[in-house]
């Protein structure tokens, strides 16, 4: 027996015991009252725009991630010009080009809203604080503050749009 | 006084929401002249030919960004992901398990690309 499948086989056993607890940890977390886990996290119905560019923030910042991380890691092929040519062969693909292109467009998308989001900290754009008073406006989320985030939302499809064409060639 | 998340380094969360800001900004920078250069060479299929990424990685001053880019966008991402995690969940152990496991991912990621840039740049072709 080789010492990769004796690896494999120590491995394989302890995750066939593990999983199901994992699983069940999971389902358990989901079911809490006021604890909704991912289910509230990914629902941004309700909070306005800004919960949606919230949203788009954090799953663009996992794509771009997971993106870079197997990005370094392809990048390691050019050591040996087979396997770089092995590993072209995938970036070439209509798989491997949509990928990029979404990658290009996440991109925009996190780095305009990320610099909106350090204005705002700044406190720049958020308005002067006011009076609670009916009807109720929330004096940070004002109308440049919504048209800059549906402005961010526009620039990243119009750069999908342009990333699939220069790949796609239309 | 709270020390922040990152207690490893006994760094303050208003510093590193600095540090987060900063990488983010030269990351920008630096991406943007990443993707730049890729679609400069003429096309991006010849771009990505194996001799010209060799000789990418030989000039200096690109190994050199590419050093830069690698450092800032792993500190950035790990240090983002730390507080997606944050987010998530609270308790000592868990909190002292995320700092501790994005660190040493982002580590693990800088010195692995840096490994390949410095065995890239010995290549001759």
């Amino acid at each position: 027996m080789s010492s990769l499948s004796v690896l494999y086989d120590f491995w394989h056993q302890r995750i066939k015991v593990i999983w199901p607890y994992i699983l069940a940890k999971i389902i358990q977390s989901l079911n809490k009252e006021n604890k909704k886990g991912l289910r509230t996290w990914l629902n941004p119905t309700g909070f306005g725009i800004s919960r949606v560019s919230w949203l788009l923030m954090r799953i663009s910042g996992i794509y771009l991630l997971v993106f870079f991380v197997v990005h370094v890691i392809h990048a390691m092929s050019i050591l040996d010009r087979m396997t770089w040519g092995k590993l072209l062969f995938l970036t070439y693909s209509p798989a491997g080009f949509i990928v990029l292109s979404i990658m290009i467009a996440l991109a925009a998308f996190h780095a305009i809203n990320g610099i909106r989001l350090m204005l705002n900290q700044g406190g720049i754009g958020i308005g002067k604080p006011a009076r609670a008073d009916y009807p109720y406006q929330i004096q940070s989320m004002g109308k440049k503050n919504r048209l800059c985030i549906y402005v961010t939302m526009g620039v990243s499809a119009l750069a999908l749009y342009f990333a699939l064409g220069v790949f796609f060639n239309f | 006084m709270h020390w922040g998340c990152f207690s490893i380094f006994r760094i303050r969360e208003s510093h590193i929401r600095k540090i987060h800001y900063s990488t983010a900004l030269g990351a920008i920078g630096l991406v943007a002249l990443h993707i730049s250069v890729r679609f400069a060479t003429g096309s991006f299929a010849a771009s990505l030919s194996y001799e010209n990424v060799i000789s990418n990685y030989q000039n200096l001053t690109y190994a050199l960004l590419l050093e830069l880019i690698l450092i800032l966008v792993s500190v950035h991402g790990f240090n983002g992901l730390r507080g997606i995690f944050l987010d998530y969940r609270s308790g000592y152990k868990y909190e002292k398990t995320v700092n501790w496991g994005c660190f040493l991912f982002a580590l693990s990621i800088i010195i692995y690309g840096t490994i390949t840039i410095i065995l890239a740049n010995q290549i001759k072709i």
